[in-house]
């Protein structure tokens, strides 16, 4: 393990000034300045600010919807407008506020907690943030040319397929949701390795926040959630687009694809949104209980066990489809089973309380208030888990009441509370008291009353998604008195906004530890300083302030973070470059010094152009290659290293003696950088798309009399077999390649790229010559969109891998790499063995399947 | 502060002891997860394809083929529970301390992960074993 310089010894040219530290981390200024941001704290803050201005625009669809149901055959909106305002309302609250919101008070927050002075990709976050902001507005845009999307945010087909949703609004909402995955997908990736790879020294596993924790595990189900519904979005589009026939049963697709994929997705979504809200109940509460929370190896454990489970639960949302009992069964036992580690949270909750000695302040009565309402929900989300009973409610505003209670107490009660909270670390300055309690009751006392007469409404039979019902169902009053309470609880958010204007600029100022919290992020500055901190903390255990204090009542913060007179960090990250410290994933001990890039425009560029690609694909389909290439090139100029850092004495690559050594050759000693764990999880991301992709062929293959469809013949063999070799043996030369540089040959790496590359051009031309010689196509029926599709989308990776290839030989040529110096080289060739590896169970399930079922 | 603060470095374990550490903290979700996706296709597609539709022991043989694989699954979760349970008893009496007096001592990474495996064997034995339910009381391909 490399030495840590300790100040005495250190070389001049790293003792920095105050004032450089400042100067390299300082967000960049002027227009395009803004758009050129990457630090974690501006982009966690852009996400919050644009979510929060979804969560308004949605809100008011929201309240527009209840005005058009306050009185019985009203026609304040018809019946069209109405549907495009529901679907709005649930895809905005879902995708458009409630992930992007808790992911940017993750961005925001974690480096603060876990010692870090940016995220691991801030680029990549940037890049985030522009595809999130993107696609809301277009999504948006969509309702001002009255083609906004109205099937629903769930989107079942056939409704939504070309036969009956013959419009542009259902291109919208297909081609958006899989614009914002990426989004979604790229802050999880982000978050999980600067968890796991920048935590400050002495944060081991057990001695990381729970809110931390809560992210964490937030992201990763980001990772397995949201490919399902990608696949699922994109043969919706391939349907409406270009004639596949996935969703068609007259063609041997299956309405119910649609349903498994979107609900796999759909149910973990949300404890997606509930987790994180868990996590900032329990920073609040032990904070406000002057306590540690009660339970903390517990709470995890139901955190991760939460996660987990809510990947088993997602046929409850099919009750009333008609599957079989048994199998339909299984999922009861998971939802009703899912009560158990939420319990562990509230009884945990409660016990820090008890036990505790509690401050009721803003953030502690929207906790209080959160308790109440998830519990109602929960309790009746157990009752809807029991297939007989929701075979009565479903489809009723019970429903509609029971997710309202759970997301709404589960996530916005909390996210409200968490608001309060973090404000003066956000802005040095407090939420006024008195109107956050004028805030809660309005919201709280709004709230039950819109949503819990839903419960009854929905017992007397109002099934959802109606634009209006008739008089004398007994439904009036109940309606009514939804519809006036809407404005109680309207009231309290522009109260809350209100608050925020003033307090902004006006608002008592706060210190860094108002509340006298006991978590790292109370030790920066309020607001922090661009970098977070001037020394890496140490961490010696979970509340590192209150140890702090209690062991040493001199010392009332954590030494080194921000004092003064240090002139650089006790870890020796150096200051004329944007440096954090990275630490090993399970015991953070220091490892390596992560370079981070600066300002830069290159994120705004792509989110644009795949901006295009997605958009393009509503307009024509051409446009969609063209969009594609486009984003190659910018991609291209985000990662093409600099004249400078191509140099080899550049000091991203070269340490002083005695120093940690940075991320650019951290590879060569002993530990791995944030690049090699994001390009695993990148892996771990396309696995589960091909899985989904693979799930959907045998979903459609269980539901064949023969396979394949319509008279097509089995697959042949003896090309397709030859090409797996083929591809096979590509991962030979790369390899070489790999192993070649690692020791300075660079004759074997250009030669090994190349052979590997010809390889790959092998591979395409005989798929191409397999493929031109079927006499079928994606347009005939379910078997043919399905083969062609995986066929196609394997084939675009290995043409993504040949275009990344040509520019790490290009690079290798001009002599980049080096035996320190080739982690490029490493992760393109992961990247090679993976997509060959993939064929091999794409090859068994086209090519084999065929005949091993053939008996079924 | 001039010195460097020493960073806590748990009792190394050897690479193998590792893996069983890792079995017994993932064995729970991840048994219970692949039970229910077996469980589930292999119901849905014997009553489709009418498979397995034969007698073993006086059971249908689909009932009793889920009820083995079933009983299969929570043993290898409880096994993988006492495999983090050796692994907390030796641990825990070791990297405990730093709590600050006002509560309980604070756990190691090493007991941390033990106990966490414990509980997630004991709870995903419970679910898993709780599927039994349908598979014992419903008419099995209703």
């Amino acid at each position: 393990m490399a030495t840590i310089a300790s100040p005495g010894e250190t070389p001049e040219r790293m003792a920095g000034s105050p004032d450089t530290l400042e100067r390299v981390w300082q967000p960049p200024g002027g227009f395009i300045g803004w758009f050129s941001v990457v630090n974690h704290r501006s982009i966690g803050q852009r996400y919050i600010v644009t979510g929060m201005f979804f969560f308004i625009l949605a809100g008011i669809a929201g309240l527009l919807m209840r005005i058009q149901l306050a009185v019985p055959e009203n026609t304040f909106l018809n019946p069209e407008l109405y549907n495009q305002l529901f679907t709005l309302h649930g895809t905005t609250m879902m995708f458009l506020f409630a992930v992007p919101i808790m992911e940017g008070v993750g961005i925001y927050l974690v480096p603060l907690m876990i010692g870090a002075r940016d995220m691991a990709f801030p680029r990549l976050n940037a890049f985030g943030y522009y595809t999130f902001l993107i696609s809301g507005i277009v999504l948006w845009f969509s309702l001002l040319i009255g083609s906004a999307p109205d099937g629903g945010w769930f989107a079942y087909v056939p409704l939504t397929g070309p036969r009956f949703s013959p419009g542009p609004g259902i291109d919208f909402y297909a081609t958006l949701i899989t614009f914002l995955e990426v989004a979604a997908l790229v802050a999880a990736v982000e978050l999980i390795i600067t968890i796991f790879k920048m935590r400050a020294p002495g944060m081991s596993l057990n001695r990381i926040p729970l809110f931390v924790w809560a992210i964490l595990v937030m992201a990763f189900m980001i990772v397995f959630a949201m490919p399902p519904l990608m696949v699922a979005s994109i043969e919706l589009m391939m349907d409406r687009t270009v004639g596949t026939h996935f969703f068609n049963p007259a063609a041997g697709g299956d309405p119910l694809l649609w349903q498994h994929l979107f609900w796999f997705f759909g149910h973990p979504e949300v404890y997606i949104i509930l987790i994180p809200g868990l996590g900032m109940v329990s920073a609040i509460v032990a904070t406000f209980s002057r306590r540690p929370f009660v339970g903390h190896t517990l709470v995890v454990i139901a955190l991760i066990a939460i996660g987990f489970l809510s990947f088993g639960l997602w046929v409850h949302h099919m009750f009333a489809v008609g599957l079989p009992i048994v199998g339909a069964s299984f999922f009861t036992v998971a939802s009703v089973m899912i009560a158990i580690p939420s319990g562990i949270q509230i009884f945990a909750t409660l016990a820090t309380m008890w036990s505790g000695k509690v401050v009721l302040k803003a953030p502690m009565l929207f906790v209080l208030g959160f308790i109440f309402i998830f519990v109602l929900g929960g309790i009746t989300g157990v009752m809807v888990a029991a297939i007989p009973f929701d075979l009565q409610v479903h489809d009723t505003y019970f429903v509609v009441a029971h997710f309202h209670y759970v997301l709404i107490g589960g996530a916005v009660f909390p996210l409200f509370a968490g608001f309060y909270y973090w404000f003066p670390k956000l802005t040095g300055r407090l939420l006024d008291e008195r109107l956050g309690k004028w805030h809660f009751w309005l919201l709280f006392i709004g709230f039950n009353a819109t949503f819990f007469p839903m419960h009854i409404t929905g017992f007397l039979g109002m099934p959802r998604r109606v634009y209006t019902f008739l008089p004398g169902l007994g439904w009036d009053l109940l309606n009514f008195i939804s519809t006036a309470a809407t404005f109680v609880l309207a009231a309290g958010i522009v109260l809350f906004m209100f608050n925020v204007f003033k307090s902004w600029r006006q608002g008592q100022v706060a210190g860094n530890n108002p509340w006298g919290a006991g978590t790292l992020e109370w030790a920066a500055a309020s607001p922090p300083a661009p970098y977070n901190f001037r020394s890496t903390p140490v961490v010696e255990s979970l509340e590192p302030l209150w140890y702090k204090q209690a062991h040493d009542p001199a010392e009332h913060e954590i030494r080194h973070v921000d004092a003064a007179n240090e002139t650089q960090d006790q870890f020796g990250l150096q200051d004329f470059q944007r440096e954090s410290l990275g630490t090993s994933p399970l015991d953070a001990a220091p490892e390596q010094r992560i370079v981070l890039p600066g300002p830069s425009i290159i994120p705004l560029l792509t989110a644009l152009a795949v901006a295009f690609t997605f958009v393009g694909a509503m307009i024509d389909v051409v446009l969609v290659p063209i969009g594609a290439f486009l984003v190659f090139l910018v991609i291209v100029a985000w990662h093409w290293p600099s004249r400078e850092e191509q140099a080899i004495s550049h000091p991203a690559t070269t340490s002083p003696p005695g120093l940690l050594p940075t991320s650019v050759v951290a590879s060569n000693h002993g530990s791995q950088p944030p690049i090699w764990g994001g390009m695993l999880l990148l892996l771990l991301i396309e696995s589960v798309v091909f899985a989904s992709l693979i799930s959907s062929y045998l979903y459609l293959r269980s539901g064949a009399i023969e396979w394949p469809l319509g008279g097509i013949e089995k697959p042949d063999l003896l090309l397709p077999s030859i090409n797996v070799l083929v591809l096979l043996a590509s991962s030979i030369p790369i390899f070489i390649a790999d192993q070649g540089i690692r020791k300075g040959n660079q004759t074997r790496l250009r030669f090994g790229l190349i052979a590997g590359a010809v390889l790959a051009i092998v591979f395409l031309t005989l798929k191409y010559i397999e493929y031109s010689s079927l006499d079928y196509d994606w347009t005939s029926n379910a078997y043919g969109s399905i083969v062609w599709t995986i066929t196609g989308f394997h084939s675009a990776h290995v043409i993504s891998l040949l275009l990344k290839t040509i520019v790490v030989v290009i690079l290798a040529f001009k002599g980049y790499f080096t035996a320190e110096r080739n982690i490029g080289v490493q992760v393109n060739g992961i990247y090679w063995h993976f997509v060959v590896v993939v064929w091999i169970p794409l090859f068994i399930t086209l090519y084999l399947l065929p005949y091993l079922l053939d008996p079924l | 502060m001039t010195e460097q603060t020493a960073v806590h470095s748990p009792t190394p374990l050897e690479r193998r002891q590792q893996l069983w550490l890792w079995f017994g903290v993932a064995a729970g979700p991840l048994i219970w997860a692949i039970h229910l996706v077996l469980a589930y296709a292999l119901q849905s597609l014997s009553c489709q394809w009418q498979f397995l539709h034969t007698t073993i022991l006086g059971m249908h043989g689909l009932r009793f083929t889920l009820l083995v694989i079933t009983i299969l699954a929570v043993l290898l979760i409880v096994y993988g529970g006492v495999v983090a349970y050796g692994f907390w008893r030796r641990f825990r009496s070791l990297e405990y301390g730093q709590g600050d007096g006002r509560r309980e001592p604070e756990r190691g990474r090493l007991p941390f992960m033990a106990y966490v495996g414990v509980a997630f064997s004991a709870l995903f034995a419970l679910v898993t074993l709780l599927m039994l339910t349908p598979i014992l009381a419903l008419d099995i391909c209703g």
